[in-house]
């Protein structure tokens, strides 16, 4: 199937794409868990990445951030070739993440948390915590920023760990099955706050499970499956193909839908 | 009281509170010339530890090799002393540059090496130079080391009238010391040292760049245990092999932090005025009794402050406060509509499990 045309898209701004993955190969061992992706995300999206457990999600995530090395294929972000480059480097350029088994600095505080990246991308230590007070508030964080890491509800873990990605002043944020073990409520929270990242310049992708939000939420869609993209585009268009229903939810399903 | 958490100000508290209880000892405490060396002796180990805990505190990156700048550190002020005349004032801190670089070198191995291999290579380390020592007899002395001129009452030269006075200075230059590892753990590279020791691939991803972080960390961790060996020298006015770059060295060192407790600004400190006491007075007082064995009671006191509580006495100290604060509280009439006590006593008892450090993390990579 020939997704390069319909890949192609530029941002509600007009702007050219902010990444541009071509042929992007992840490797370990003999298992090709990213299988020659090829995807463009234009500045201000919101787009979801989704498929089965295995498809290579995570991967790929790993990719884009710096942490996992491409054995093949190029990345290029916000017009400068990137391919190689490390997670510290990407970070600095403007690539955030969250990770999908939370990961927060277990002896610090909330705010030690969100200050460790806002630290390193401002200039003093004044600017630093007013990002970090910003970022907090933005992630929906209303506990004492003073609490322990280790003292946090899920849901809090996630928001501060979201305010980290957000302290780093990025402008493409990586999210991680965010909504993984929340509750109803604290979903419709995180989703609300996620939609208002567009507008203070930070182009969001995410891979996420919960449907009704993935519908909802993004702009569109990029489907993965055994690490091969199968499908992009509008979400409501690429959930009812057929291709899709059957890599994600199962043959039963994709039957039981004609 | 917290004694755990570190907050930009609370260094120049606890720095001035050292300055002042360590000055007050002799009017109180210290009675006989061995205690006053059995303290001063416990000042330098201090402020060996505090050195270490720059790196193995709050940068995670637990070396038993930290004899090597003690080693670097006094040997660079002997021979400079020794050969051009140079006041210690002035050769200590070229030892402390001297360490610095040897830390910045010992970086790679930390870089390539996770968690318990690292510990492994520094101590290797420690057993390479002390037969560089050992072997550089010209240079070195040999194994009997070097000795430097003894000079009375010569201030300039880092040589005081009495023991009390060099007692008096040494506890002044723990005072800064401690300043300055208080402020640095309290400052940007301290922040990044402990993002990280608890997750390096969560602090790359924050954008912190881990390798220069750690680089930085153990040259300054390597200077401080540096100026440590300079003061030592003019303590004993000589140094050998052993007491420079010997095993028991690193590990004194180490576990000084570790039992006072890693990766707190007084740690370093409870723990070089409890064990160094313990190992000096005891070596002394078994001394007709058969040889290893005061090594021994000295290992049994560790043992036991690691089984009580393993992040070290400081956090001893800040559980029992606790406690008895709890005690106290439940013993006063409850209010009635809620007093805040309850809440209160969450928010504490959260304090401390923070700075927990969990085991599958505990190892950098």
């Amino acid at each position: 199937m020939s997704a390069s045309r319909e890949n192609v898209r530029t941002g509600p701004d007009g702007e050219p794409g902010l990444l541009r993955i071509t042929g992007a190969c992840v490797t370990f061992g003999g298992l090709r868990a990213v299988d020659d992706v090829s995807l463009e995300v234009g500045s201000g999206e919101i787009v979801g990445l989704v498929g089965p457990n295995g498809a290579g999600k995570s991967t790929l995530f790993g990719a884009i951030a710096g942490a996992v090395r491409l054995s093949g294929g190029s990345i290029e972000f916000a017009g400068r070739d990137v391919t190689g480059h490390g997670a510290q480097r990407m970070s600095t350029w403007g690539v955030a993440r969250t990770f999908q088994k939370v990961r927060l600095f277990p002896t610090m505080t909330a705010e030690e948390n969100v200050l460790v990246a806002a630290r390193a991308h401002h200039r003093n230590a004044r600017e630093a915590h007013e990002a970090v007070a910003a970022a907090l508030d933005m992630a929906g964080f209303t506990l004492d920023p003073a609490t322990p890491a280790t003292a946090l509800a899920l849901a809090d873990r996630k928001r501060v760990e979201i305010a980290r990605a957000v302290a780093s002043r990025p402008r493409l944020l990586l999210l991680d099955e965010m909504l993984n073990g929340l509750t109803r409520q604290e979903t419709d929270a995180l989703v609300a706050a996620v939609a208002k990242l567009p507008a203070a310049g930070i182009t969001v992708m995410l891979v996420e499970h919960v449907l009704h939000v993935v519908r909802s939420l993004c702009d569109r869609l990029a489907v993965l499956h055994h690490g091969k993209l199968i499908a992009t585009g509008d979400p409501a268009d690429v959930l009812a193909r057929d291709e899709v229903i059957e890599a994600w939810l199962g043959r039963a399903h994709a039957e039981g839908a004609r | 009281m917290n004694l755990v958490r570190s907050a930009p100000g609370r260094p120049a508290l606890i720095a001035l509170a050292v300055l002042l209880v360590g000055w007050s000892l002799p009017f109180w405490l210290i009675q006989t010339q061995f205690i006053l060396v059995v303290a001063i002796s416990a000042a330098v180990w201090a402020i060996a530890a505090q050195g270490w805990n720059i790196a193995g505190g709050y940068g995670g990156l637990l070396s038993f090799g930290h004899s090597v700048y003690f080693g670097i550190g006094a040997y660079t002020t002997a021979l400079l002393t020794i050969h051009f005349g140079l006041t210690p004032w002035v050769g200590m801190l070229v030892g402390a540059l001297a360490a610095a670089i040897a830390g910045a070198i010992t970086t790679f191995p930390a870089l390539r090496l996770k968690g318990t291999y690292f510990t492994l290579a520094t101590f290797v380390l420690t057993l390479l130079f002390a037969d560089f020592a050992t072997h550089f007899r010209d240079f070195t002395g040999g194994d009997v080391g070097l000795s430097i001129p003894f000079l009375r009452d010569a201030p300039e030269m880092f040589q005081f009238d009495s023991a009390l006075t060099l007692y008096y200075v040494v506890v002044a230059i723990l005072a800064v010391v401690t300043l300055i590892v208080g402020l640095l753990a309290a400052s940007r590279l301290g922040l990044f040292l402990r993002a990280s020791r608890d997750d390096p691939d969560a602090a790359r991803a924050a954008g912190v760049d881990v390798t220069r972080v750690r680089l930085v960390g153990l040259s300054l961790s390597a200077a401080v245990t540096g100026v440590a060996g300079g003061v030592m020298l003019q303590s004993l006015r000589a140094i050998d092999p052993v007491t420079g770059f010997g095993a028991n060295t690193a590990f004194v060192i180490a576990l000084v932090a570790l039992t006072g407790g890693r990766g707190t600004v007084v740690g370093p400190i409870v723990g070089a005025a409890v064990l160094i006491p313990v190992q000096q007075i005891l070596s002394a007082q078994l001394s007709s009794a058969p040889p290893g064995l005061s090594g021994m009671a000295y290992a049994v006191v560790v043992a036991a402050v690691m089984l009580v509580e393993r992040r070290g006495l400081v956090f001893l100290i800040a559980r029992l406060a606790r406690a008895v604060t709890a005690a106290v509280q439940a013993r006063r009439p409850h209010r009635p509509g809620g007093s805040p006590a309850g809440g209160g006593d969450a928010t504490r008892a959260a304090t401390v499990p923070a700075q927990e450090i969990p085991e599958q993390q505990r190892s950098g990579s």
